[in-house]
């Protein structure tokens, strides 16, 4: 505690507050714009930071990183295209919300969500970072697959009244997931001999493809047809803000989502579009309006935005106490930490206590300023919605080609995300739902190689899954979900 | 929308210079921006060293340098990039015996380690064999308990890189099997090992080290020709009889066919910026060390170990 005083004066040094509102702003425009990635954002910021001191560049590379998190939901909100892979759950409710009006409200649920995700995620790391790092660590290959399976059988709730359609595009999200190198034997896989094909579907190129592109297919068809009246219409009006009735219905799933958000980001390896995509699920599940996720439900955003963004914090958990980056933006900050002379471990805590303490302080005082920047930024952002249709879509098309060759130097992913367009809109004409082949897509690895791994281990032995206690509990939740999931079905809940 | 338009503007403006190839005499090399592709992911190890060599390199050629990540087939898209790209010194590989020597032994990949000049090498690294402390307490021991149980001790690799061959190559030598659950990259390897889901991981001494300084895990080889002074109680498998070395190294290249001036210009800019002591330093600072080796010889090791680990692959 008394490292604490002295660390928030350091933080509230004006280089340190001004860095920090500069990575901010930098992660929300690049989280804005479709195709460029924080993890990018932040691996280019890298070597201008080595000419900071150490806190102010570690303060302003989470600035990017949060800011990032954040910015991708108003892209997703405001014109349907998912500024990063975390906010593709965010798209699913926020823009249905726009096209009804209700634009001014999605960007605040957002918000006031990522803020309060961030900031449960800040404090756990606070305050629960060693217990939650041995918790992580216990997290085998077998631990691994329970877990993608229990996440997994989110698909069954979010297909209910659709299930067969569901079921479909969950399974098809899978097998495009295994496209590509073998994630553990190198063996090139439905590639068809085609070398740009060896490192797989790129999420992003499927993310803003089905959502992005297919929205202007179904624009450019409806235009075409004269249907413009009953397909894409587009509310000119932002709406108002939140209304006492929906902080009630909002608050709880924020306040729901952020610990299950924590949890997967302490753990290597899963990630913030999991977190979203997760909680998505379990919030419908819990919802007394099943029925309005994916036709513009405000806990629908509000689960993705604190979800995701209970990532952010969470992430440093295995980085700081055990000097592990659990996904790219953290093994660039492990880069960031090293060129100080900062060895992230558990030596850290001991030999840097003051900087860590610093770090802390720096993690809230972000939060706090993203709320801030955010909350001034929100008269902007909500001016997108006077751009009509046929003005926004061709620029939402080129900023999206744009931002996929500038994040990849490949024209064939333009290629690939102009297929996903294709496969988007033809989704939405039949009444396949998305979610489920999004969430296949992200899944698939996680399962394919938990369980490789775990039968090598056991040397082929299924016994692994049951003898271990987090796999077992996790297995028998999947297998608790799947049978109230069909029992509501038979029932004849529709959704 | 004024700043996206711009963005937009500008993206489209920057278009025509990044796809288009002049053709530049050698004697105004280099006459503009220069790119720097990299073959592996944005924020590794190669991405960093590739962004400090550019940054630097940058400032001696006069021009800005580029950095591009082109990822993809174990490195196959961005060195098959580089070599198509038009010979004039305008395209630089920034490459490792991962995507330059080990992918083609795999498969066909349109390209060979001899298709490629070498810049010069700007790093070599050490591999080691860590396993958990509270496990063996050495190799010796690590070879004894093995012999006694076949088959029941793991390690951690990605298959068929660098750490994998040699990891293999020493149970080979040792006569001890040992069994491989492959990995996705080097770092879920060590967690694997930390969380005690695996036994052993061969990795590089830089991504262990802080593991090994806080008593966390204990480093039983190394396969070096000598020891690291870094790890300097840890003994090279030679030592013990077991003929396993191998380094991982990074450097610069450029594809064959591109003029003899041209990259006898970016050999002495490259080892001018290699010995300069404050790019050292940044190196460093990073976690890699800085081990340079001039074009010539680092062009001698394409084939060299080419030959080797394709026999050891195999």
């Amino acid at each position: 505690m008394e490292l604490i005083l002295p660390a928030i004066g350091e933080v509230m040094q004006p280089i340190n507050l001004a860095v920090m509102t500069i990575g901010l702003i930098i992660g929300m425009a690049i989280g804005a714009i479709p195709g460029l990635n924080v993890p990018l954002a932040v691996a280019i910021s890298l070597p201008i930071t080595f000419h900071l001191a150490p806190l102010a560049g570690i303060a302003m590379l989470v600035g990017i990183y949060k800011g990032g998190t954040y910015g991708g939901s108003i892209s997703a909100i405001l014109i349907n295209v998912p500024g990063t892979p975390a906010a593709g759950a965010t798209a699913l409710d926020g823009y249905a919300l726009t096209q009804q009006g209700h634009a001014s409200k999605a960007l605040r649920v957002a918000l006031y969500s990522s803020f309060t995700g961030g900031l449960i995620s800040d404090l756990s790391l606070i305050m629960f970072a060693i217990p939650v790092a041995m918790l992580a660590l216990k997290i085998g290959p077998a631990e691994n697959f329970a877990l993608g399976i229990l996440a997994l059988t989110l698909i069954g709730v979010l297909s209910e009244g659709n299930m067969v359609k569901g079921l479909i595009a969950g399974a098809f999200g899978i097998l495009l997931s295994t496209v590509g190198l073998d994630p553990l034997n190198g063996e090139t896989r439905l590639t068809f001999g085609l070398l740009d094909l060896s490192g797989g579907f790129q999420f992003i190129s499927l993310i803003i493809g089905v959502f992005a592109i297919a929205e202007a297919f179904a624009l450019a068809h409806a235009t075409a047809g004269r249907l413009v009246a009953s397909v894409g219409q587009r509310v000119s009006a932002a709406g108002k803000g939140m209304s006492a009735a929906d902080w009630r219905l909002c608050l709880p799933v924020m306040l729901r989502a952020a610990p299950v958000g924590v949890f997967i980001g302490a753990v290597p390896g899963l990630g913030s579009a999991i977190s979203a995509f997760i909680n998505y699920g379990i919030a419908r599940n819990f919802s007394r309006e099943p029925e309005k996720f994916g036709k513009g439900s405000l806990e629908g955003v509000a689960a993705a935005e604190s979800g995701n963004n209970a990532v952010c914090g969470s992430t440093f958990i295995p980085l700081l106490t055990l000097g592990i980056p659990g996904d790219t933006i953290t093994a660039i900050m492990l880069g960031a930490f090293m060129v100080h002379g900062l060895i992230p471990g558990p030596a850290l805590f001991t030999a840097n206590a003051d900087f860590v303490a610093a770090f802390f302080v720096a993690m809230l005082v972000s939060s706090i300023l993203m709320l801030a920047i955010g909350r001034l930024g929100l008269p902007l952002f909500v001016q997108a919605v006077r751009i009509p249709n046929k003005v926004l879509f061709p620029i939402v098309v080129a900023l999206c080609m744009t931002g996929v060759y500038a994040s990849s130097s490949s024209y064939f992913d333009l290629y690939v995300m102009l297929g996903f367009g294709l496969l988007g809109y033809g989704m939405k004409r039949f009444g396949f739902p998305v979610a489920p082949l999004l969430i296949g897509f992200i899944l698939g690895p996680i399962v394919e190689v938990g369980l490789r791994q775990s039968l090598i281990i056991s040397r082929g032995s299924l016994e692994i899954f049951v003898t271990r206690p987090i796999a077992l509990i996790c297995l028998l939740l999947a297998a608790m979900v799947v049978t109230w999931v069909a029992i509501r079905q038979n029932r004849g809940i529709k959704s | 929308m004024k700043t996206t338009r711009r963005i937009l503007i500008g993206a489209l403006l920057a278009l025509p210079l990044a796809t288009h190839a002049f053709t530049v005499s050698a004697q105004q090399y280099p006459a503009k921006p220069i790119t720097f592709i990299v073959p592996w992911p944005a924020g590794g190890t190669t991405d960093i060293i590739g962004r400090l060599l550019g940054e630097a390199m940058s400032k001696e050629l006069g021009q800005p340098v580029a950095v591009v990540n082109r990822v993809g087939g174990g490195g196959a898209v961005g060195t098959k990039a580089a070599f198509d790209a038009p010979k004039d010194g305008y395209t630089v590989l920034v490459t490792t015996s991962g995507n330059h020597v080990l992918t083609p032994i795999k498969g066909n990949v349109g390209y060979q380690p001899d298709d490629f000049i070498g810049i010069g090498q700007i790093s070599s690294r050490t591999l080691i064999l860590a396993t958990k402390s509270d496990r063996w307490k050495s190799a010796r021991e690590l070879i004894a308990d093995a012999k006694a149980n076949p088959g029941k001790f793991t390690f951690g690799a990605v298959p068929n890189v660098l750490p994998f061959l040699v990891a293999s190559g020493f149970a080979r030598a040792a006569d001890i099997k040992l069994t491989h659950v492959p990995q996705t990259g080097g770092a879920p390897g060590v967690t694997g090992v930390l969380g005690g889901h695996l036994d052993l991981v061969p990795e590089s001494l830089e991504s262990v080290q802080q593991h090994l300084k806080s008593g966390a895990m204990r480093g039983l080889l190394v396969f070096n020709e000598a020891r690291d002074p870094a790890a300097p109680d840890v003994p090279t498998a030679k030592e013990l009889g077991f003929d396993v070395v191998g380094n991982p190294w990074t450097g610069l290249a450029v594809a064959k066919g591109t003029p003899e001036p041209i990259v006898a210009r970016l050999r002495d800019v490259m080892a001018k910026v290699a010995k300069d002591p404050a790019f050292v330093a940044t190196v460093e600072r990073s976690g890699a060390s800085v081990e340079y080796l001039d074009g010539p010889a680092f062009t001698a090791l394409f084939s060299r170990d080419f030959e080797k680990f394709k026999a050891a692959s195999q």
